[in-house]
C-alpha cells in the first residue's frame, strides 16, 4: 500500500517537474517575443519618419545641406555613429594583441548588418508592428500567470510579513495547512470564473462568426487569450496543496 | 465589519496578499454592492483581462527583467569602481562612492534587497578596511540600498501611476521627473551626514584621472544605461513602455556579449526568476483593481474626504497624518501593495485639498522607502542582517541616525513641493516654485473647454484613467439615469 502510494508520489513529481520545466520554456519565448516585437516597433517608429532627428540637425547646423544632400550626411552620420558603439562595445569586450584590428573589422560587419537590417524592417513593414503592444500586453497576462504559478513553488508571493511570527511553533503547521486550503480554493475558484469569463468571449466570437470579440490592434479573439488563464490558476491552486504558502526555513516543514 | 473581520483573519493567518484581496474585493461586492453570484464575482477575471488596455503596465515585467539580468552582472562592481574613483579620496568618500553606487544600481536593477546585496556586500567590507566604524558601515549601507525606488525607471513609481485616483491621472514621465528632484535632496542629505559623521578614517587612493578613466572606460555601458532610457523618453524618442523594451535589450546585449559576466545558458534562470516575482505582483495589482471598482461604486474615497473635512485638518494636517500611516504601513507590508491598496484612498482626498498627485506620489515612494529600513519588519534590515553576518539589533541600532536623516528628508519633500514638482512645471513653461496647498481647494479640472466634465477624454497612451474620472462617469450616468427613471415611474396622465 505505501509502495502504491510512494509510486503515486513519485509520478505527479515527475508531473510537476515536467510542468515547471514547460512552464520556464514558456517565460522564456514569451518574454523574448514581447520584448523583440516592442524593441522593434520602436525602432522602425524612429527610422520609418521622413525625417528624422539626425537629419533635422544637419539641416540645423547646415542650412545649405537641405534635401537630398541632407539625406546623404543624415545617414552617413547614424552609419558612423553606430560603428563607433560597435567599436566600443567590442573593444571592452576583446583587449590584447590584434584586438584593435579584428574589432575594427567585425565592427563594419556588425554596422553594416544592422543598418541592412534597419532598412529591411522600414520596408519590409511599411505600416510596422502596430499590433506588437496589443500582443505584448496579452502575452505579459499569460507570462505574469506562470510566474504566480512558478512563484506558488518557490514561496514567492507576497504574504504578510509579521504572520509567520505571530504564531507559537505548535500552531504553525495546522495556520499553515489552512492557510494552504485557503490559498488553493481561492485560485481554483479564480479558475473557475476565469473559465465562465473565456466562455462568454467564445460565445461573443462564435455568434458574430469571428467578427466580433477580438483585440483591436492583435486581431486574436479574446477567449483564445483569456482561455489560457485557468490553466495556470489551476496549477497554482494544486501548487498551494502540494508545496504550502510558507518555505521550509520559516519554521514550517511538511 | 465583516470585511475588516474576513481581512484581519486572514492577515494574521499568513495567506498570500493576493487572496486577502481577492476575497476582499469577493465579499465587497457580493456583500456589500449586490452583486454576489458567479455573474457578479468575474468582475475579478474582468480586472485581470482588462491589464491589456493599460500600456504601462508593459513596462513593469520589462524593468523587472532588466533589473535581475543586471543585478546578476558585473555591472555593480563597475559602478563601484566609477564611485569609489570619483570621491574615493574625500573625507567620507567610500560613504559616499557606496551612496552613489547604490543610488545608480538600483535604479537600474529597480530593488532594495538586490542593490544591498549588490553594491553592499562590495562596500561594507571595504569602508570597514578602510577603518570606518562597523555601526556607520552598517548603518549607511543599508540605508543607502533602499534609494532606487525614488531614481527613474522606478517599478513603486509605475505602479502609482496605474494605482492613482486624482482629479487628473498621472504621466509616468513626469513622475520620474518628479522622484530625480527628491533623490537629489534625499542623496545629498546622506552625503552630508556621510562627509562629516564618518570619523577619522585613512583616505583610500588619492584621486588620479588615469583611475577615473580606468573606471569610466569599463563601466560605460553601465553608465549609459540611465543616459539611453531618461534621454530617449525625455527626448521624444520613446515613451517609457517602449524604454522598458529597449532597457532588457540593452541589459542583455551588455551583460551577456559586452561584458561578458553572464552567459547565454544562465540567462533564461535569471529571467524566470524576475518573473516569478512579477507573476506575484500581477496578481495583486489586478485584484486590487476589483476593489478600486468597488470603491468607485461605494463612493469610499468622498466619505474618506468628508471625514477629512469635518475632522477640520487641512492640507498641512492631511500630509502629516497621511505621512504617519504610511510609514507605519511600510513597516508591515511591501510597498508595492501598500500603493495598490491606500492610493485610491488617500489621493482623491489629497487632490480634493489641493496637493498636486505628483507630489503625493513622491511622497508616497519615500514613505516606502523608509518603511523599507524601519524595524520591526522591515526587508532591507533583514538582507543586511543575513549578507552582513551581524545581529539584527545592530542593524536596526546602526540605521537609526540615517532613518532620522530620511525622516527630516521626508518632511521636507512633504512641505516644500517646489523639489518635487518645480522640475516638471518648469519644463511645462510654468513657475518653478510651487507653494504647498494649505487651503482646501477645489480640485482643478484638467478637462479642456469643449469636453463635458462629466466625460473626460479617454485614457491615451501613457495616461491611465483615474478613479475620479470613473467617479465622474458613474456619477453623470447615474444623474442621466435618475431623470429617465421618474419620467417612467410618473403616473400617466
Amino acid at each position: 500500500m505505501s509502495d502504491e502510494r510512494g509510486g503515486a508520489r513519485r509520478s505527479l513529481m515527475r508531473l510537476e517537474a515536467l510542468v515547471t520545466a514547460f512552464e520556464r520554456g514558456l517565460i522564456i519565448v514569451l518574454l523574448a517575443t514581447m520584448a523583440g516585437a516592442v524593441f522593434l516597433d520602436a525602432l522602425h517608429r524612429i527610422f520609418a519618419a521622413k525625417s528624422g532627428r539626425t537629419e533635422r540637425l544637419v539641416a540645423a547646423i547646415l542650412p545649405a545641406a537641405s534635401g537630398a544632400l541632407s539625406q546623404v550626411i543624415a545617414p552617413t552620420l547614424l552609419a558612423l555613429g553606430s560603428f563607433g558603439v560597435v567599436y566600443a562595445a567590442l573593444r571592452t569586450r576583446q583587449q590584447g594583441v590584434g584586438a584593435r584590428k579584428r574589432s575594427l573589422l567585425i565592427a563594419a560587419i556588425i554596422t553594416v548588418a544592422l543598418v541592412a537590417g534597419t532598412r529591411l524592417l522600414v520596408l519590409g513593414l511599411p505600416n510596422g508592428l502596430v499590433w506588437s503592444q496589443q500582443m505584448a500586453l496579452c502575452f505579459m497576462l499569460w507570462l505574469g500567470l506562470t510566474g504566480a504559478s512558478l512563484a506558488t513553488r518557490e514561496h514567492g508571493h507576497i504574504v504578510f510579513e509579521l504572520a509567520s511570527k505571530l504564531w507559537p511553533s505548535s500552531l504553525k503547521m495546522p495556520v499553515e495547512w489552512l492557510s494552504r486550503l485557503l490559498a488553493a480554493g481561492f485560485s481554483l475558484f479564480l479558475a473557475y470564473l476565469s473559465v465562465v469569463h473565456a466562455h462568454e468571449h467564445y460565445v461573443e466570437w462564435a455568434t458574430s462568426d469571428g467578427l466580433a470579440g477580438l483585440f483591436e490592434a492583435f486581431r486574436v479573439p479574446k477567449w483564445f487569450v483569456y482561455g489560457f488563464f485557468p490553466i495556470p490558476l489551476t496549477i497554482m491552486g494544486l501548487r498551494f496543496l502540494a508545496f504550502g504558502v510558507r518555505a521550509p526555513e520559516e519554521g514550517i516543514t511538511t | 465589519m465583516i470585511l475588516a473581520l474576513v481581512l484581519f483573519v486572514l492577515l494574521v493567518l499568513g495567506v498570500p496578499l493576493f487572496v486577502v484581496i481577492g476575497v476582499a474585493a469577493a465579499v465587497a461586492f457580493g456583500v456589500y454592492a449586490g452583486h454576489g453570484g458567479v455573474e457578479g464575482l468575474v468582475v475579478l477575471v474582468v480586472k485581470l483581462s482588462s491589464l491589456t488596455t493599460k500600456n504601462v503596465f508593459l513596462a513593469i515585467p520589462f524593468f523587472i527583467v532588466s533589473g535581475a539580468v543586471m543585478g546578476a552582472g558585473s555591472i555593480a562592481a563597475r559602478l563601484v569602481a566609477v564611485a569609489e574613483a570619483l570621491v574615493g579620496g574625500m573625507r567620507g568618500g567610500l560613504a559616499v562612492a557606496a551612496l552613489f553606487a547604490s543610488v545608480i544600481f538600483a535604479a537600474l536593477s529597480g530593488s532594495s534587497p538586490v542593490t544591498l546585496i549588490a553594491i553592499g556586500g562590495i562596500m561594507f567590507p571595504a569602508m570597514l578596511k578602510a577603518g570606518y566604524r562597523e555601526p556607520f558601515a552598517l548603518g549607511f549601507v543599508t540605508t543607502a540600498g533602499s534609494l532606487g525606488c525614488l531614481v527613474p525607471p522606478s517599478i513603486p513609481m509605475l505602479v502609482y501611476a496605474i494605482s492613482v485616483t486624482g482629479t487628473s491621472s498621472v504621466d509616468v514621465r513626469d513622475l520620474f521627473l518628479a522622484g530625480l528632484g527628491a533623490a537629489f535632496v534625499v542623496v545629498l542629505m546622506l552625503a552630508v551626514y556621510a562627509i562629516f559623521a564618518a570619523g577619522p578614517v585613512q583616505a583610500t587612493a588619492a584621486f588620479s584621472w588615469s583611475r577615473l578613466k580606468t573606471a569610466l572606460r569599463e563601466g560605460a555601458w553601465a553608465l549609459a544605461l540611465p543616459v539611453l532610457i531618461l534621454g530617449g523618453i525625455y527626448g521624444g524618442l520613446f515613451t517609457p513602455t517602449e524604454a522598458s523594451a529597449v532597457s532588457v535589450v540593452y541589459a542583455v546585449v551588455v551583460e551577456v556579449f559586452i561584458h561578458r559576466s553572464l552567459t547565454l545558458a544562465q540567462l533564461p534562470q535569471v529571467i524566470v526568476k524576475a518573473t516569478t516575482h512579477m507573476g506575484g505582483l500581477l496578481l495583486v495589482i489586478a485584484l486590487s483593481l476589483a476593489v478600486n471598482d468597488f470603491m468607485v461604486e461605494a463612493e469610499v474615497a468622498e466619505a474618506a474626504l468628508q471625514q477629512i473635512r469635518a475632522w477640520g485638518l487641512g492640507a498641512i494636517g492631511f500630509m502629516m497624518v497621511v505621512n504617519v500611516f504610511l510609514v507605519v504601513t511600510g513597516m508591515f507590508m511591501d510597498s508595492i501593495s501598500a500603493i495598490v491598496l491606500f492610493t485610491p484612498v488617500i489621493a482623491p482626498a489629497a487632490v480634493a485639498l489641493g496637493i498636486d498627485p505628483l507630489h503625493l506620489g513622491v511622497v508616497f515612494i519615500v514613505n516606502m522607502e523608509i518603511g523599507y529600513l524601519a524595524p520591526p519588519i522591515a526587508t532591507n534590515l533583514f538582507v543586511a542582517s543575513t549578507v552582513f553576518k551581524k545581529p539584527f539589533g545592530l542593524v536596526v541600532r546602526a540605521v537609526m541616525p540615517t532613518l532620522l536623516i530620511l525622516c527630516a528628508g521626508l518632511l521636507l519633500l512633504t512641505y516644500v513641493p517646489t523639489l518635487t514638482v518645480g522640475p516638471v512645471h518648469a519644463l511645462r513653461g510654468g513657475a518653478f516654485f510651487r507653494p504647498f496647498a494649505t487651503t482646501a481647494a477645489p480640485p482643478p479640472q484638467q478637462n479642456t473647454p469643449t469636453q463635458s466634465p462629466a466625460e473626460p477624454a479617454p485614457a491615451q497612451g501613457n495616461r491611465v484613467m483615474s478613479i475620479e474620472e470613473m467617479m465622474r462617469i458613474n456619477r453623470a450616468k447615474r444623474e442621466a439615469a435618475q431623470p429617465a427613471k421618474q419620467v417612467e415611474a410618473a403616473p400617466a396622465p
